[in-house]
């Protein structure tokens, strides 16, 4: 069930009506509901892997039983070990056993020696990288004493599957979620509202925005040599749009349908777009995987408190797991050590911690320099989006090649780009720079006149209306 | 809970009262197939040749220029799948029907599904395209024709263009002063025969061809349609209409020689005729583009198919065509068969001396 899909239009609306008038009086009943909704949000891609869900949700709940009641550091240790070790297991065995057979079978074919390894034909469980991510949080909190374990199957299965987040994030915590679903949930009109309004913005983004950007740079990918530079660079670009219309879009959603259910998540993008360096842009980009990487990956390292050599093995450690975690293949890896590189002159340097704020607050438009670093910094992001986009690292190069050629100044073909795109294009990306200092772009619309208002939301309803199509276009995060 | 559902009603009233109003009108719009449904339905009783295929047929062939009365139920993009299933819904209402002209085109062989348009197709003849369009799409126009088109039928009243027809599929350059008669609506002006256009048409189709898995299924679906009308006394024939001979020359030829074998397996065993204009000579003012008749062309062409329909009804074999082989077509279909094999081998013999001499480029497949 997506998001922008008409099942998932009546399946909220039902939910919502039974969470607030049925099951309000009491929390251990909302919560159940809840978590039967999720249960049955997820049994719609695929029932079978429910069963998956269900056992790492109890190895995790088991394992910070165990944990949180021993004082013995090895029998701690024991259990937290186990639970890493079975939870990265299902990762590794679904998302990259092939990509480790297929490398492993390259090396040796390399060496003179010809190996035919056997391939593993299972699909991909969606959501797996999420809800194993929200385990290990748990566990490692529970392990270092920042929470205590949770004794409420229902309340840590909900925790786990919650199904705003089930299946692509934000990677929430235990130590800002599970308190939440403790406490009675009241219904909240301003915050019902709220959340209908990013839920409305989170489906422009995508429907609008993102999946028309596709069109034109699927066509693209699908047969680069055909294509001039011109229509290479403009792919590129429009990669860069989609991809963040498509998961903030996702995210917005989710924020917005938990907001609905008097839930607040984690907030996972910060419009990235504006920042002036590369670094400012991941604490923009995907907040809560970053947040999730910098918590249990590099400050265990050391993160920067370390000297030079180390600190900048930890960014790239950091940033080539971040690549892995995408999906197992070297466009990923390649991906994250570029990053890494773009990131790395401000960490030695010391700057990375610099623009923490939005970009002009409090007045109107950027300054020259402003605007000429976030250009900049566009720019680096959307090379580093050719390798996540290209299916291999020689089609990525050569696509960059292309680029960069004479045909760069030919006419470029609009492959049934819509005529009338750049309207709700351009829109879109004043709309997100008006509303760049609240949570998301069209909460400002609240300081507006009424009239207007609702005008901006039904030409917004318009819009989405217009683009939609019956077959809606999966999420591009929900293959990772 | 109550001033929030009275808002969300509020919001909501204008939208759906938007929405049931553009849905009405948009089953109201007489696209064409709802048109040629309807004319059809209409003048069923009368109907002596119907004309099947795809754009090459709906506007290659002219029912108005046939001495027998003729409908044209051809449509763009249409495949020999839904070829068969709208014949097969009026086929007990047409009941003088005594020829179906069954285009097969270069890709007819392989492709059965209609894109976007099997949609448009289920809202004219209510066809479904094997049981596989979404429900919502189904029971709603405005969900399944989509904002662009749903608005761009909603300003064609307001277009002086469209005044006359407003329908799906009428985007360019065709008569708009003579609406659809008999299902025909022909092409005006051309020839539009850039090398760019041509090359692009013939990778259009050699890409549906080489990307086909269908072409048995296809081949099963079209003999148990020419049983089914044999069955009925109705003479089945397959015709295959002109296109500009620089663009059959872009074309794989190793596909017409498999059309032309897969044709005449099909004659031969259920011993139906075999027309085949592909390389008709006719000027290029004739051509709307690389494979599209104009009104001219499609005059021309459809006279000529009337003259060969009046002498195969005049023959003293004509009632037993439906027993017995057309030896004029049957060699007519060797011959051409044998010449596209021996292009087919040189060109194979050809590719063969050029792989295995990798280092020495001798020769170049044009």
């Amino acid at each position: 069930m997506l998001f922008n899909s008409l099942q998932y239009a009546l399946f909220l609306p039902v939910v919502f009506f039974i969470y607030w008038f049925i099951t309000s009086k009491n929390l251990r009943l909302q919560n159940g509901f809840l978590l039967a909704a999720s249960y049955f949000f997820y049994a719609c891609w695929d029932w079978r892997f429910l069963f998956l869900l269900l056992f790492s949700t109890f190895l995790d709940f088991f394992s910070g039983l165990k944990i949180g009641k021993t004082e013995k550091r090895s029998k701690r240790l024991f259990w937290l070990w186990l639970s890493i070790s079975i939870n990265l297991g299902f990762l590794g065995v679904f998302k990259y056993y092939n990509f480790f057979a297929t490398s492993f079978a390259a090396l040796l074919s390399h060496m003179g020696l010809a190996v035919h390894p056997r391939m593993l034909n299972v699909v991909l469980p969606v959501g797996i990288s999420f809800y194993t991510f929200h385990g290990l949080s748990y566990i490692l909190d529970v392990y270092r004493r920042r929470i205590e374990p949770e004794r409420n199957f229902i309340d840590y299965g909900l925790f786990v599957s919650f199904f705003p987040l089930l299946v692509a994030g934000p990677i929430e915590r235990a130590t800002h979620l599970l308190p939440q679903l403790k406490k009675p949930r009241n219904f909240d009109y301003r915050k019902t509202v709220d959340g209908m309004k990013q839920i409305l913005w989170g489906l422009f983004k995508k429907i609008v925005i993102a999946d028309t950007c596709a069109r034109y740079v699927n066509a693209v990918y699908d047969n680069p040599a055909a294509m001039p530079g011109s229509a290479r660079l403009l792919a590129a670009v429009f990669f860069a749009i989609q991809i963040y219309g498509d998961f903030s879009g996702y995210s917005d959603i989710a924020l917005g349908t938990a907001r609905m259910l008097g839930i607040e998540l984690l907030r996972n993008f910060a419009y990235p777009y504006f920042s002036r360096s590369i670094a400012e842009f991941w604490r923009r980009w995907h907040i809560s995987l970053s947040s999730w990487f910098r918590d249990y990956l590099y400050i265990p390292l050391g993160g920067s408190k370390v000297g030079t050599w180390k600190k900048i093995r930890n960014v790239f450690v950091i940033f080539l797991v971040s690549g892995f975690w995408h999906g197992a293949n070297w466009t990923f890896i390649c991906w994250g050590a570029l990053n890494a590189l773009f990131i790395l002159p401000s960490v030695i340097l010391k700057t990375n911690r610099n623009n923490l704020e939005i970009v002009a607050k409090g007045r109107s438009a950027p300054t020259l320099r402003e605007l000429a670093a976030m250009a900049l910094t566009f720019a680096l992001t959307v090379l580093a989006w050719i390798f996540f986009r290209s299916d291999s690292l020689p089609g990525a190069f050569s696509f960059i090649a292309g680029i960069f050629s004479p045909s760069l100044f030919y006419p470029f073909p609009t492959l049934h780009l819509h005529r009338y795109f750049m309207v709700p294009l351009v829109c879109f990306f004043l709309t997100e720079w008006y509303g760049r200092e609240d949570p998301y772009a069209i909460a400002r619309f609240q300081l507006w006149p009424k009239t207007l208002r609702w005008a901006a939301y039904y030409a917004i309803f318009f819009y989405i209306s217009y683009f939609s199509s019956y077959a809606p276009q999966q999420f591009i995060y929900f293959q990772f | 809970m109550r001033p929030f559902l009275v808002k969300c009603l509020f919001f909501l009233v204008p939208v759906l009262v938007t929405f049931g109003l553009v849905e009405l009108f948009l089953r109201s719009v007489p696209t064409s197939y709802k048109i040629k449904d309807r004319q059809l339905a209409a003048d069923a009783s009368n109907v002596r040749l119907l004309i099947l295929g795809n754009s090459h047929a709906t506007y290659g062939l002219n029912p108005c220029d046939f001495s027998v009365d003729a409908f044209n139920i051809a449509s763009v993009n249409q495949s020999l799948y839904f070829d068969k299933r709208i014949t097969l819904k009026y086929l007990d209402r047409l009941t003088n029907l005594k020829y179906v002209l069954i285009s097969v085109d270069y890709h007819s062989l392989y492709f059965s599904d209609e894109g976007v348009r099997d949609l448009w197709s289920y809202y004219g003849y209510g066809i479904n395209y094997k049981d596989s369009l979404p429900a919502g799409a189904r029971d709603c126009y405005l969900y399944g024709y989509k904002g662009p088109l749903a608005l761009e039928f909603l300003a064609r009243p307001f277009e002086k263009k469209y005044q006359r027809i407003r329908s799906v599929d009428v985007d360019y350059d065709l008569d708009l002063d003579h609406p659809y008669a008999k299902g025909y609506v022909g092409k005006v002006g051309g020839p539009y025969l850039a090398k760019d256009v041509l090359r692009q048409r013939a990778a259009f189709f050699n890409d549906i061809v080489h990307h086909s898995h269908e072409h048995d299924s296809i081949i099963a679906d079209l003999e148990g349609f020419i049983d089914t009308l044999k069955r009925r006394n109705i003479i089945p024939i397959l015709i295959t209409l002109p296109c500009f001979p620089p663009f059959e020359r872009l074309l794989d030829s190793s596909v017409m020689a498999q059309n032309a074998a897969d044709i005449r397996a099909i004659c031969t065993s259920r011993r139906i005729p075999y027309w085949d204009y592909f390389t008709m000579p006719l000027d290029s003012d004739c051509f709307y583009n690389a494979d599209h008749l104009n009104e001219k062309g499609a005059g021309i062409l459809s006279r000529a198919v009337d003259r060969r329909i009046s002498t195969l009804a005049d023959s003293p074999q004509a009632a037993a065509m439906l027993t017995s082989r057309c030896p004029g077509t049957y060699w007519s279909v060797r011959i051409q068969l044998c010449c596209r094999k021996c292009k087919y081998y040189i060109y194979s013999y050809n590719l063969w001396r050029l792989r295995s001499q990798p280092g020495e480029r001798r020769w170049r497949p044009s």
